[in-house]
């Protein structure tokens, strides 16, 4: 068993072994806590003395100093009963200037509360990004940047006293960026199970960036780096069978990931394992990895894109991983058997990928639309409300007039309350339930019955808001992490999740930075960056046997296949079966375009002449394919052909085939255009496609078998058909299996010729014949030894 | 080196002494084996093989492929027929 080394740059600010060092920021001194702590043999803690109080610990990070654009690890552990919700800013992290316990001079982040799952389960590793905008400020100076900060901590909104024990703990804290596992070996690899076990010993580092749930289940909390980033160890890492899923961390874009690298040594990463060889290998044994982000919204990635030594996807099921899966662009890697559910884009490189499956990627998409945030889009105004402490209900007041679900107010909703003379009934609050007169509120701070006054209300703070058009059309939902974009204020832009969502407004969780904004053409995406595309076709990519199927949002926009380039067209697509997709093929491409020119065609010369401009100026190339429109005659107004020549300064286009042409003057609303050509083969059923011109065309499979007269696979049989025009369809070697096998859309009479009589091999008498292709076609050749050569 | 004396014309289906070449026979079967090695490279596929093998070190041209007279004369050895 392989234990795998933490590399990593990360800073410890305090082991929390001893609360000297650690200052309040009032209210509680912190002591030190050896009944609980991950790691060594203590943590530092304090008890909530009062109801609806902050309490804070911060540590000393030695002087004033730079963390920007770091991470800050720490583990935290609070009585989540007594603690006020998320809303609320149940739990902290703070950052302070002042090496002091300066009571107004901080920030601090929301990181959880009563009402968030990993206060309710005990320690629990947070990791902040640093870059993020506060979500609550001290009365003081808070540091308006993270280039000298002095203390980091963590603080707390308490709801209840407790008497005994600590209601807060804090334990080993840490800043920086990269945690990185190495080690293992082919026969002994590393694994998270092994990482976990030894990482989260007391004794040991405990840095968590892997972690296990109750259930079992392995979370990564941050940026999980496998490989050395420098230097010549060797790694090999295994997941198998296991169910791994990214934690819900208010970390920065992006930051969630696994992701390979590799110094001067290798560096392998595996899911599952494959049984068999060739195209009839299977993956088994595979992972299942996906995320949960309900409350920061962070969508996660598997970064395997550095030139590393192997990568391995067999039998894994990958969900949601928003931000994209990415192989090595280069061959020997392998993803078979594996399932691509509701992804960013996937780029498996050159990997060997068969019988897979893509599946619900897309995102959701407004598209450029009128798009304002808005203030109190959801308000009763000053009206008279009551306050039930012990249900935590407001009430209208009874002979009132209004309702609050006339109003809008749902369930879920963020609200401010304003207005009440108890500040503890004022502030945010998320709706538990809600009637036409009374809107009940999660448990949080402690509230106090009170009888309204005329001037209590209740509202939404800002709302995203589109006069026409509906996000519940587009497809956005409750818990839906978005990304904003084209707003002026770059905090409207933000990621965050949706908490409610109607036809015309859409509410998030995460409040922090938006600012009412007028109308204005703007666009709201389900977060991601991701490709317009489950699958990003590589120029040199080896997929074969796969299903793209579903692949649809409700804007009807979402593609199973991008191909960014048409370099290489014509390509094949090679058992590769579409169902339910909006469109199955997005040719991306750079558009190469006469527009509506005056184009004559010769037929019998395959020539088409433009009577000005120019084709190569337009950046039209022999060897590309083209698709042709407004052609008067039909034959003329081709799905594809290929470029033979260009001729007469760049005006005349010779095509391959001239088979379809018809004589015809141009009459100026003649058009060419370079598409992208899929020849289908072995049942491969794509049939839309957006974007740039893309032509289908069902390849017939050619088969040559070679054998002598014992039945044995003849290899390195020169093996070749040809139209009998010359046209050359197939031209290679025999395998090892003796077949020799091409694709080709042509058709006609063909001869075929086998020979092989190379110096040092057994020789054979030459094999010729003449055929017909009209669609597949497979020929058994028996080859005659020649004794005489 | 056979493949120095004797000039293949794949264009014309002709089998001719190249201009510097004829200082050593050949067997027939020696051209035959020349031939056949250089018919099975890929760019060569595309053309009619040009000599058959009728019996032990008996040879025939054929697909119209024709050898003249000064390249003949350096085969010894087996016999070259024209199918014609």
């Amino acid at each position: 068993m392989a234990a795998p080394t933490i590399v990593t740059d990360l800073t410890t600010v305090d082991t929390a072994e001893s609360a000297i060092g650690w200052l309040n920021q009032a209210n509680m001194n912190p002591t030190t806590d050896t009944d609980a702590f991950v790691e060594g043999t203590s943590s530092v803690g304090l008890a909530f003395a009062a109801a609806n109080t902050r309490y804070s610990m911060i540590a000393d990070l030695g002087g004033s100093t730079n963390i920007t654009g770091t991470h800050i690890f720490v583990w935290v552990k609070v009585n989540f009963a007594i603690c006020a919700s998320f809303a609320e800013g149940g739990v902290r992290v703070v950052v302070t200037n002042d090496n002091t316990g300066n009571t107004t001079n901080y920030g601090e982040w929301a990181v959880g509360g009563r009402d968030i799952q990993w206060c309710q389960e005990g320690w629990r590793l947070i990791v902040v990004d640093t870059s993020r905008p506060f979500d609550f400020v001290g009365a003081g100076t808070p540091p308006s940047n993270m280039t000298s900060i002095r203390r980091i901590g963590v603080s707390a909104l308490s709801s209840a006293l407790q008497m005994t024990g600590n209601s807060l703990n804090v334990d080993v804290l840490r800043y920086g960026t990269k945690i990185a596992i190495t080690g293992g070996t082919t026969g002994d690899p590393i694994t998270l199970k092994e990482l976990v076990d030894s990482d989260l010993d007391p004794a040991s580092g405990v840095y968590g960036i892997v972690t296990k749930n109750k259930a079992g289940v392995f979370e990564i909390n941050g940026e999980l780096r496998i490989g050395a980033e420098s230097g010549s160890t060797n790694t090999v890492f295994s997941s198998r069978n296991e169910l791994i899923t990214f934690a819900d961390q208010p970390a920065a874009l992006n930051y969630l990931k696994i992701k390979s690298q590799q110094g001067t040594g290798t560096t392998d990463v595996k899911f599952g394992t494959g049984v068999g060889s060739g195209d009839a290998k299977v993956g088994v044994n595979g992972s299942v990895i996906d995320r949960i982000n309900v409350v920061h919204g962070r969508e996660y990635s598997l970064d395997f894109s550095s030139s590393i030594n192997l990568v391995e996807f067999f039998g894994t099921t990958v969900l949601r991983a928003k931000d994209g899966l990415t192989f090595p662009n280069a061959t020997g890697h392998e993803a078979i058997s594996s399932s691509f559910v509701a992804c960013g884009q996937v780029d498996l490189g050159q990997a060997l990928a068969r019988k897979n499956t893509f599946s619900s990627h897309g995102f959701i998409d407004t598209g450029s639309v009128s798009i304002a945030v808005t203030a109190a889009a959801v308000d009763t105004g000053s009206i008279t409300i009551d306050v039930t402490a012990s249900t935590r209900t407001f009430t209208r007041t009874a002979g009132g007039s209004g309702s609050f679900l006339t109003d809008g107010f749902e369930v879920g909703m963020v609200v401010t309350f304003s207005g009440f003379t108890n500040a503890n009934n004022n502030g945010r609050k998320r709706i538990t339930s809600v009637t036409a007169t009374t809107i009940v509120v999660e448990k949080g701070l402690v509230m106090v019955n009170e009888t309204g006054t005329a001037d209590e209300r209740v509202r939404t703070e800002f709302a995203y808001t589109r006069s026409s058009g509906s996000f519940v059309t587009d497809g956005f939902i409750k818990d839906m992490s978005i990304t904003p974009s084209g707003f002026s204020n770059s905090g409207n832009n933000r990621t965050r999740i949706i908490t409610n969502v109607k036809a015309t407004q859409i509410f998030t969780r995460e409040l922090t930075g938006i600012t009412a904004e007028s109308a204005g053409t703007r666009t709201i995406r389900s977060a991601g960056a991701t490709g317009d595309g489950a699958l990003l076709w590589n120029e040199s990519i080896n997929i074969k046997s796969s299903s793209f199927v579903g692949i649809s949002n409700s804007v009807v926009t979402a593609a199973a296949i991008q191909h960014p380039s048409a370099a290489s067209s014509p390509y094949t697509y090679d058992a590769l079966t579409f169902s339910g997709n909006d469109y199955d093929v997005n040719n991306t491409s750079t558009a190469i375009d006469t527009g509506s020119v005056t184009i004559t065609v010769a037929a019998s010369a395959g020539t088409l002449t433009r009577s000005s401009g120019s084709f190569s100026s337009d950046g039209f190339t022999a060897g590309m394919t083209i698709t042709s429109s407004g052609f008067t005659n039909p034959g003329n107004n081709f799905e594809t052909k290929t470029i033979d020549t260009i001729t007469g300064g760049g005006t005349i286009i010779t095509v391959t085939d001239n088979s379809s042409l018809v004589d015809e003057t141009g009459g100026g609303d003649e058009r060419v255009q370079r598409n992208i050509t899929i020849q289908n083969v072995n049942d491969a059923d794509p049939s839309t496609f957006k974007g740039q011109p893309v032509a289908f065309v069902t390849a017939s499979n050619l088969l040559v078998r070679v054998k002598d007269t014992s039945s044995n696979p003849v290899e390195f049989a020169q093996t070749a058909i040809f139209l009998n025009d010359g046209t050359p369809l197939m031209n290679e070697d025999t395998d090892s299996n003796g077949e020799a096998s091409e694709s080709t859309t042509k058709s006609g009479g063909a001869y075929i010729r086998v020979r092989k009589s190379l110096t040092g091999f057994t020789k054979y008498i030459p094999f010729s014949t003449t055929g017909t292709i009209s669609g597949d076609f497979t020929l058994d050749v028996t080859l005659q030894e020649d004794t005489n050569a | 080196m056979i493949e120095k004396d004797f000039k293949i014309d794949f264009k014309n289906k002709k089998i001719s002494l190249k201009p510097k070449g004829g200082g050593q026979d050949y067997s027939v079967r020696e051209l035959y084996s020349f031939l056949m090695d250089l018919l099975d490279e890929p760019e060569n596929m595309k053309y009619d093989v040009p000599i058959e093998s009728t019996g032990k070190d008996d040879f025939a041209l054929i697909n119209g492929w024709t050898i003249d007279e000064k390249a003949l004369k350096h085969l010894k050895g087996g016999t070259l027929k024209s199918a014609a």
